[in-house]
């Protein structure tokens, strides 16, 4: 019995996807007072067409962990993110799902928080949090410390949405929440997490956070472009208008 | 319900209120102070709502943790992870 699926949606991630396939299996596998010899769990790849043999990588690695503990579920071609969790759905076994990114920002050692932290009190959704106490970012700017801290700000005074990290992506979900919460959100990239939350709260589901640490290995280049923040407020505006 | 129409009641019953008050100015037994302090009371509001926003981002942005600690553990991890994936067989 599966209890855990992470839905690791990827393109290119040739290079990342062992070592976080790895982590997971270090992390996850140890002995802790959760399970004696470990979580059960299985990873789901979502991989939308990666023309850098990311696909292949899964084959090697289901090769060495099997193919019961690493499945692959691909697609065509690249499509949103609601729609690989919509896609990764059908085919999880576990009673609880896990997002995640797949480039090493998301450590995997946090999944024993999330668990812990869901079985305190039953919650439908545990999420991390870069924003709290022993929570932080590796590898950001000032200037993106503003903009992460500007946005949030905004968000949380008009949404007053009860969660602390709206944009983030590493995330516990009750299987039917998961399903149900992303059947009605149509937004795209960070307005989708953000969305997701705030929807939830909205439909009062219970909610935890946990502290994450976000180490940002996308070095030389902001990943929060003009287009990026014009798109959030965009998201924010319709969620205000909507939610 | 709807937070957008949260904010709009909030803004008319803010706006009925101070209305209220300025339609009643010279019936309220009231110093020139007090005067001016019901007359501007929006425009403070504003000011002050702004600069407490303003405090709270760069106290956020101060306090925001950097973890270079996270990142070398990561990277120690990564080389461990590496030379076992090789070992068992895996073509990076």
């Amino acid at each position: 019995m599966v209890k855990y699926s992470i839905l690791l949606p990827t393109y290119n991630e040739r290079e990342n996807l062992p070592l976080i396939v790895w982590l997971l299996m270090k992390h996850l596998g140890k002995s802790t007072e959760l399970s004696s010899d470990g979580i059960s769990f299985e990873i789901i790849v979502i991989d939308d067409g990666s023309p850098d043999g990311t696909q292949d990588v899964v084959k090697q690695l289901q090769q060495i962990y099997g193919s019961e503990k690493i499945v692959l579920r691909p697609r065509e071609k690249k499509l949103g993110l609601g729609t690989a969790y919509v896609h990764g759905l059908k085919y999880a076994k576990g009673e609880f799902i896990i997002i995640m990114d797949a480039d090493l920002s998301h450590h995997p050692k946090f999944i024993l928080d999330f668990i812990r932290k869901q079985k305190e009190k039953d919650y439908d959704i545990v999420t991390g949090s870069r924003y709290i106490d022993h929570g932080g970012v590796y590898g950001w700017d000032l200037k993106r410390k503003i903009i992460s801290r500007g946005a949030n700000y905004v968000a949380q005074v008009l949404l007053r949405p009860g969660a602390s990290d709206l944009t983030g992506s590493f995330r516990l979900y009750k299987r039917d929440v998961l399903q149900r919460l992303v059947e009605s959100c149509i937004s795209k990239g960070y307005v989708f997490q953000m969305e997701m939350l705030v929807r939830a709260n909205r439909a009062n589901y219970t909610l935890a956070e946990v502290p994450i640490t976000f180490v940002d290995r996308v070095y030389g280049q902001s990943k929060l472009g003009g287009n990026e923040i014009v798109s959030y407020v965009m998201g924010l505006l319709k969620l205000f208008i909507s939610t | 319900m709807i937070k957008a129409v949260e904010w709009a009641i909030g803004g008319v019953v803010a706006v009925a209120i101070w209305s209220g008050m300025l339609l009643n100015l010279s019936s309220l037994d009231l110093d020139a102070f007090e005067k001016h302090l019901v007359l501007y009371v929006p425009l403070y509001a504003v000011i002050s709502f702004g600069l407490i926003s303003l405090g709270i981002i760069c106290y956020r942005v101060a306090t925001f943790r950097d973890c270079p600690e996270a990142a070398e553990e990561l990277q120690h991890e990564i080389e461990a992870a590496k030379e076992d994936l090789r070992k068992m067989g895996l073509k990076f």
